[in-house]
């Protein structure tokens, strides 16, 4: 049942046959051409707005600039003082860990509850798209927006979620009224919950995006050969959702890692800067002390974390059907 | 035999109908959740400040004195006074339906290359385009401001437009796409002769519909939402988004709490009712392809 | 006949072109671009500067910013070489600004006809725009914080810590009233904590402002005070928003830009504003300083023009005023300040008062970073427990005085 069914995923593409229109442009060459051709605007907007920004900022990392005198430059000595200065730059080291914290936190729950709900949208029952619209208006409401909601629901007095844990009874012996953002123990973790819950009307989306090209005939003649919901689950759906997973592991660490909005708007990296993210703490160094260079070596100190993170994942997480 | 047999399907029938009941519960309490702290956003939005502050939660404004139900518009009276929101929405709309439109078309060209057409060095450039996701947008903030000002749209809505007219993150989600939908239908029409262009706008591009819907709302609500560009490349008043508007409002403090509250029903109400109006659209895409692929 | 009619509206037309255009073009010389920070209300600055452009033929460009984006938007704008012709710039930016030669030293103008006499401004704020002896800016405004106390709650405020610490003790309900906004460290509680160490008799640097000195008793008392009432104050009441407003807090540290928003939306509430108390009754009711002021860029086209513009938003008693109520802050000229609205008001005459023993910000070019990151992390600290005072200050001093070492 299996190999017959592994067979099936094993679409491969077929090389064209040649047609010969143009005696000098053979097929080879004009498809080259097509590939070129496609990808050319994103060359041009690459360089301009991606390379180009990211050469200067390379410079700049090398140097000490505030941004209003010329850049002076100093070598690698950005970089040194970050990673072993820590009387001058205390928070380096400690705000890795925060974002690290975040991640653990959010990534797992970011991953699971979308593929568990997504896996229940994608069956033919009433109400879906109802529920499925419902689901997604976290993702379409701004940020800023989002931030005054969560600050009044979680306010320490007035809000929901305290109001609802004082009155309740079973759960308000457990769970005593508590300032969720003010807190060091709470803040991080309150963050990350916040984050999954914006982020998962668009994750629930992109897996139904994956779930619905999966073509039908697999599971019919699964279901023809006796399988169960899980061996289907198991045996069809997730090596089908590979790409997608792929996309969200990736997608979504990158996101984290770079998690700055809510903290900036909410928390400031408080209380005791247990809400410190990387991204945050090098927005300070920007444009709050004025240090361009050295928020310029964090920058590349991260790319050099996430490209590391990166080439693992495309390594050890197969991103094709058919790997 | 023939009882046991009808016994076994009624306990079948009883299984699943409480499985049914158990995903039911499960995506409600789900929704309560989603969509609950919005509810009670909207609804203190129509509370006088006073008002907000009770322990004893009412989602209709109940006044502190007379204990009597009321809905109140003053907050919404006062946002309106204070932001002009006519413009703010014409310039939010114009910069964010451009660059929706315009990153639809070509990021879906360059994902449809990179995941189909074979040309050399392929893998090597979408590599090399990846690593740049990972940088910070933070720091290519200053780069960029001074690359706009070279370009001569400083101070434009050009300057709004272009450094985000593309996304390699977009063209990344496209890629992936187009690997998941089965190459032999493409290739049926390539053996009749169409050519690439043709191949991939009738048959690969409304094959990803859903996925271009997505993409699409993501885009616009990216660009509408975007605050620190349009602050520091925008001098020029007239020519300030919905949330460079909103920013001001969260700097006067928490004493105009109620009126940020208000603000944030307006800027985000669109939004939602922009995005109810495409779900149909969606849901029509995903069935769409799903009966194709 | 005809002809002839048509020529003379013609040459009429073509005179009445030319003279309009003369008109833009002259207008157009002179045009003085202005950031400043967004207001609550725009027309009381639109209508100065109209009538600025009707007295001078300048015309002023205004964009107003909102207060969270403005420093990032003002280095973005100085790094790129977009920079306006004037705008506001927070006190302890400007010795940056004006070392990095971003901003015009403005003693020229001061002499002659359309100088200015600078004894009419407060000396503490004009002070901030002296870098080096020179120069760099006007005020604009200035404020400082005092006590802000909940009248139901307390009757008499606390005039000594000890008289402080007792009324906490009484208030003080668990969950329910919380004795006092303890500022949460960070760079917020950084800003206050000056007003406390000159309250026991200190300071937070040397007279000549080579080495800090909040490590030394006065200091430590000082964060001891916060650490005490930290016990009568539970974080569940004072994170709540508002919190003050709505009559759970009996007091707090702030300045009076929060009188007009206390009075308009929290009619309800019943409150008082007094001097920060003091150590020991010898010492002094001490607070620290803040503001704005109006600085003039280097790149200005036309700073004769900037100047006329700074000159004429803070030199004139009607002008300050304005000034300082778009800010929510006090005047800077001496004259603007015996106004009524500042004389008569029971709590800004408080606030007058106590901006008498106001402390100016150490004109430190990295005391920003300092601030944040080096005494605001000592504070969190110390009160989220993790050190005693001592040790805690102790250590924030050395990389305190690292970083001033690392300036020169």
């Amino acid at each position: 049942m299996e190999s017959s069914h592994l067979a099936y995923l094993n679409v491969k593409e077929i090389k064209p046959k040649k047609t010969g229109h143009n005696p000098l442009l053979n097929e080879k060459n004009r498809e080259k051409l097509t590939g070129y051709l496609f990808i050319a605007p994103l060359i041009i907007y690459f360089l301009v707005f991606q390379v180009a920004p990211i050469l200067m900022s390379l410079y700049y990392s090398l140097t000490v600039w505030d941004m209003r005198k010329s850049p002076v430059f100093v070598g690698i000595q950005n970089y040194a003082s970050l990673l072993f200065d820590n009387l001058m730059y205390p928070n380096f080291w400690p705000s890795l860990w925060v974002t690290f914290k975040f991640i653990l936190i959010a990534m797992p729950f970011s991953l699971i509850i979308p593929l568990l709900l997504a896996l229940i949208l994608n069956r033919k029952m009433k109400g879906q798209a109802f529920f499925r619209t419902a689901f997604y208006i976290p993702v379409v409401t701004p940020g800023v927006a989002v931030a005054a909601m969560w600050k009044w629901i979680l306010d320490s007095m007035f809000g929901l979620v305290n109001i609802f844990i004082k009155n309740t009874p079973l759960v308000n012996v457990v769970i005593k009224p508590h300032s969720w953002l003010g807190e060091v123990g709470t803040a991080l973790a309150t963050l990350a919950v916040m984050a999954v819950w914006g982020g998962l009307g668009y994750n629930i989306l992109i897996y139904l995006s994956g779930l619905k090209i999966i073509p039908g005939e697999l599971y019919e003649s699964a279901h023809v050969d006796g399988a169960s919901g899980f061996q289907k689950f198991r045996y069809i759906t997730l090596p089908m959702l590979k790409p997608t997973i792929f996309f969200l592991v990736i997608t979504g660490f990158i996101g984290h890692f770079q998690v700055f909005d809510q903290m900036y708007l909410l928390t400031k990296g408080g209380p005791n800067d247990s809400t410190l993210s990387y991204v945050l703490s090098l927005y300070n160094h920007a444009f709050t002390y004025y240090e361009m260079g050295i928020a310029c070596a964090m920058s590349y100190i991260l790319l050099l974390i996430i490209l590391i993170v990166t080439l693992l994942n495309f390594k050890f997480v197969p991103q094709k059907v058919d790997d | 035999m023939i009882l046991h047999k009808a016994g076994k399907e009624v306990t079948y029938m009883r299984q699943e109908s409480f499985k049914k009941i158990l995903l039911y519960a499960v995506l409600i309490l789900t929704t309560v959740v989603m969509i609950g702290p919005f509810i009670w956003l909207i609804f203190s939005s129509l509370k006088l400040q006073q008002d907000m502050y009770t322990i004893y939660p009412s989602l209709i404004a109940r006044d502190r004195a007379t204990g009597e139900l009321y809905i109140t518009f003053k907050n919404y009276l006062e946002a309106f006074q204070i932001l002009d929101f006519p413009n703010l929405f014409k310039n939010t709309l114009l910069v964010a339906i451009i660059n929706t439109l315009v990153n639809l078309f070509l990021n879906s060209m360059a994902g449809y290359a990179f995941a189909r057409i074979n040309f050399p060095g392929r893998e090597k450039i979408f590599k090399i385009m990846l690593i740049s996701l990972m940088v910070p947008g933070t720091v290519l903030l200053i780069p960029n401001v001074l690359i706009v000002k070279m370009l001569g749209i400083y101070n434009t809505r050009a300057g709004l437009i272009f450094p985000f007219v593309m996304s390699v993150y977009n063209v990344f989600m496209m890629r992936q796409f187009f690997f998941g939908i089965p190459a032999s239908l493409e290739e049926a029409a390539r053996i009749d002769g169409a050519g690439r262009f043709r191949t991939f706008f009738e048959i690969a591009l409304p094959l990803v519909k859903p996925a271009l819907v997505t993409l699409g709302i993501f885009t616009f609500l990216w660009n509408y939402n975007n605050f620190l560009w349009p602050l520091v490349v925008l001098t020029d008043q007239q020519k300030y988004t919905l949330s460079l508007g909103l920013g001001s409002l969260i700097t006067m403090g928490s004493s105009k709490y109620h009126i940020l509250v208000a603000s944030s029903v307006v800027v985000a109400l669109p939004l939602i009712v922009i995005y109810m109006m495409f779900q149909k659209y969606i849901t029509e895409g995903i069935i769409a392809g799903s009966i194709k692929g | 006949m005809k002809s002839c009619w048509m020529k003379v509206i013609l040459i009429g037309l073509l005179l009445l072109s030319f003279s309009i255009g003369q008109f833009i073009v002259a207008a157009d010389k002179a045009v003085v671009s202005l950031w400043v920070y967004e207001p609550d209300s725009r027309n009381p600055l639109n209508n100065m500067l109209a009538a600025f452009e009707k007295e001078t033929g300048y015309k002023v460009n205004i964009t107003y910013i909102p207060k969270d984006g403005f420093n990032t938007k003002i280095n973005t704008a100085v790094a790129t070489g977009q920079a306006p012709d004037v705008s506001y710039l927070d006190q302890p930016l400007v010795p940056r600004f004006a070392v990095d030669g971003v901003i015009l030293n403005l003693d020229p103008f001061t002499k002659g006809k359309n100088g200015i006499d600078k004894k009419k401004y407060y000396q503490g704020a004009l002070n901030t725009n002296m870098i080096g002896g020179k120069l760099y800016g006007l005020p604009l405004n200035q404020t400082c914080v005092a006590l802000y106390y909940n009248k139901d709650l307390v009757p008499n405020p606390p005039v000594t810590w000890d008289e402080w610490l007792d009324m906490a003790q009484k208030v003080y309900q668990k969950g329910k009233v919380a004795a006092m906004e303890v500022p949460p460290g960070g760079g917020w509680g950084a800003w206050l904590f000056p007003a406390f160490v000159a309250a026991a008799g200190g300071s937070m640097v040397n007279k000549n402002e080579s080495k800090v000195t909040f490590d030394e008793q006065p200091g430590i008392d000082a964060l001891k005070l916060w650490i005490e009432m930290r016990k009568y104050s539970n974080r569940e009441v004072t994170d709540s928003a508002n919190a003050f407003q709505n009559g759970f807090i009996a007091t707090k540290i702030s300045g009076p830009w929060e009188l007009k928003g206390f009075r308009d939306n929290f009619p309800d509430l019943k409150f008082g504003v007094a001097l920060i108390p003091k150590k020991g009754a010898k010492d002094p009711h001490a607070s620290n300083i803040g503001g704005e002021n109006l600085v003039v860029y280097k790149s200005s086209k036309n700073p004769q023009a900037a100047w006329t513009l700074i000159k004429y938003m803070t030199y004139s008693v009607k002008n300050a005023l304005v000034c300082a109520e778009v800010t929510g802050n006090f005047p800077v000229l001496l004259e603007a300040a015996k106004d009524d609205r500042y004389q008569k008001d029971e709590a800004l005459k408080v606030f007058l008062k106590q901006m008498e023993t106001a402390q100016a910000r150490p004109r430190i070019t990295s005391w920003l970073k300092i601030n944040d990151e080096v005494i605001g992390k000592a504070l969190d600290q110390a009160l989220a427990g993790q050190g005693a005072p001592e040790a805690v200050l102790k250590q924030a001093a050395q990389r305190a005085n690292l970083i001033i070492k690392m300036d020169k």
